[in-house]
């Protein structure tokens, strides 16, 4: 844009000098039409981050295959529920332990529930809890992350050593002693796993804050009296997002499996509402004689932990190479 | 050094110091009654609650915590009256930890091996298998993991036992269950510590000196891959702490994590809290001598602390 101006007055220059002499083409010609000439000879479509980023990843077929099965399991998760022929906390005393038929595809539970119609209303909770909570996390940790990164020395220290003090403790251990206080409940997990699972994401922000406020686009921002709010939203946040966005798919991953962890042991998710965590302990207990009970949400799981994390690995390969483990 | 151990030490401190008044105050949070219950007469409840100090102000309740957990007293089991909480962590310690081990042994060299054959074949099919493998290994959830194995090994095959601890046989199963997710990892790291410096400058000096490619890949390679991986081996180690809630709980173990899991669900809160500072204290003791060790190992650690 600014190389356009500059041309303008360039031209604009010309026609006063211009004007006496031979270049009466150029002077008839109107001043629109020769900014667009010189539009023309800048290059017509430049190839922007993203764009970038998303031929990288196309080209990772495991990544392009994962990405389609979590499309597939999302829409399935949000309209499911609403199609399939039997309603999930239905019970029906006659038909208990149906193996996989016509009349219920993936067969019956102990109480005679139909576990194709359990499966999309857990796929429901699954989802949706770990996409917001990756979301919140994200949140949390930009803002702790690049206020850590951005503050005098003393405020960082004191941030920085919180942040140690809650990663030395597993995630999982901080996880059930809040969900012990707050009961069981979407709600609960929600924020528990909020409060708890931003650290890792903080740390990154930070040092990423701290590498980019001395590159020369934030110092010379700074020069201009720029504030740390303003740092933060036009420097700061659009250069580390593409990493935060990397690690958040890390990060849903944790919250489907940690989900399924705490309705495994019974403080998660409470009937009737159901989980594929629930749904795999009741298919442990049933395994003896009907199989198929564990073996479902096990494939549903153990494919949408796969599937995330292929994502996770090619978004990271195409937004950063040389991150590649 | 000194400096470097003693802040190391200090930070260890603050931490656990910091979990105990957590863990203290959000377990106060929780409501309801830890001795409600049907059979429970009033004047037995009240007695309860001043046996177990209960009617004390909140801060000299705090106090009396902290100064007993101190003297490494975690008090009495609410949900098995009568059970001290530091004696049930006695007695089923050792089974964890011999579980404990047994998983990481099999994850250290199982992942470092699969690691190490895998960067040297690199884009050949061993490559491939290993990388499905890793991939593998992190995503299948290990209570689905334990629980197939189970299924088609214990119920299906009938060729180990389906759960318990008793003998060898019983150990097979619990231990690759728990080991899978770290090994994953570990092979998953030493992949890529292995392809870091293929082109380092040793390595082409070692080439260049005419060591033939076993001595290099033995005496250069593998040996400088491994420093990195010793970074990572805390949170593998808390990757099988808490894979132990779920593998003791699934192969009816009688070890921490069982316990854990069912204090949980049985509200026993001192228990809770009393297995929560446990497995903290023993993880920050665990990376404090990771930490001691790197340090020697790699001096320049001491003075850059870690990122």
């Amino acid at each position: 844009m600014e190389l356009l101006i500059h041309e303008y007055v360039l031209l604009l220059g010309n026609e006063v000098k211009h004007s006496m002499h031979d270049n009466e083409q150029r002077l008839f010609t109107p001043l629109n039409k020769r900014v667009d000439k010189v539009r023309s000879t800048l290059p017509s479509e430049t190839i922007g981050f993203w764009d970038d980023v998303w031929h990288r990843f196309k080209k990772n077929k495991p990544a392009l295959i994962g990405a389609v099965l979590i499309t597939f399991f999302i829409i399935f998760a949000i309209i499911g529920p609403l199609i399939v022929p039997y309603e999930y906390s239905k019970t029906d005393l006659i038909s208990t332990y149906q193996t996989p038929s016509r009349m219920h595809w993936f067969g019956t539970d102990a109480l005679g529930r139909d576990i194709w119609s359990r499966i999309w209303i857990g796929a429901r909770v699954s989802l949706f809890i770990a996409f917001v909570t990756a979301l919140t996390q994200s949140i949390i940790g930009i803002v702790i992350g690049s206020i850590s990164g951005l503050s005098s020395s003393k405020v960082d220290t004191i941030i920085m050593r919180f942040v140690d003090i809650l990663i030395a403790i597993p995630f999982l251990i901080w996880v059930t002693i809040f969900m012990v206080v707050l009961g069981p409940g979407i709600q609960s997990i929600i924020f528990a796993f909020s409060f708890t699972g931003w650290s890792g994401l903080a740390r990154l922000v930070r040092g990423e804050t701290l590498r980019l406020k001395n590159m020369e686009f934030a110092i010379a921002a700074k020069t201009m009296g720029a504030s740390h709010l303003w740092l933060m939203r036009k420097h700061i946040i659009p250069n580390v997002l593409p990493l935060v966005i990397v690690m958040a798919t890390f990060q849903v991953t944790t919250a489907i499996f940690s989900e399924a962890f705490l309705s495994f042991i019974g403080i998660g998710i409470q009937p009737p509402l159901t989980s594929w965590g629930i749904m795999v302990a009741n298919g442990i207990a049933e395994m003896h004689y009907y199989p198929y009970m564990l073996f479902i949400p096990a494939i549903f799981i153990s494919l949408t932990m796969l599937s995330l994390q292929l994502i996770g690995d090619g978004l990271r390969d195409a937004i950063d190479p040389k991150m590649r483990v | 050094m000194t400096k470097y151990i003693l802040n190391r030490i200090l930070v260890a401190l603050l931490t656990m110091f910091i979990l105990a008044t957590a863990t203290f105050f959000l377990v106060r949070l929780v409501p309801g009654d830890p001795f409600a219950g049907p059979s429970v007469a009033p004047e037995v409840k009240e007695r309860l609650r001043i046996h177990y100090g209960l009617d004390k102000p909140l801060a000299q309740q705090y106090l009396i915590y902290m100064n007993n957990i101190l003297h490494g007293d975690f008090g009495y089991s609410l949900a098995k009256r009568g059970h001290r909480v530091n004696d049930i962590i006695r007695d089923a310690f050792p089974k964890s930890m011999d579980l404990g081990i047994r998983a990481m042994v099999i994850s250290i060299f199982s992942g470092i091996f699969f690691g190490i054959v895998s960067a040297l074949n690199r884009g050949k099919p061993l490559d491939y298998l290993t990388v499905i493998l890793v991939l593998i290994g992190i995503s299948v959830p290990s209570f689905v993991f334990a629980a197939l194995l189970q299924y088609f090994l214990g119920v299906y095959l009938k060729i180990l036992p389906v759960a318990r601890y008793e003998s060898f046989r019983h150990t097979i199963m619990p231990s690759f269950a728990l080991s899978l997710g770290t090994l994953a990892v570990l092979a998953r790291y030493m992949r890529a510590s292995m392809l870091e410096i293929i082109n380092a400058d040793y390595i082409k000096t070692a080439k260049s000196k005419g060591l033939s490619k076993t001595q290099i890949v033995i005496k250069h390679q593998i040996r400088n891959a491994l420093f990195p991986i010793l970074t990572i081996l805390g949170p593998a180690v808390a990757r099988v702490l808490t894979g132990s809630f779920i593998i003791e709980s699934i192969f009816a173990i009688p070890g921490l994590g069982r316990h854990y899991v069912m204090s949980i669900q049985n509200l026993d809160y001192t228990m809770v809290m009393g297995l929560t500072l446990f497995f903290g204290f023993f993880l920050i003791v665990i990376n404090l001598v990771i930490d001691f060790v790197y340090g020697i190992i790699d001096p320049r650690v001491r003075i850059t602390t870690r990122k």
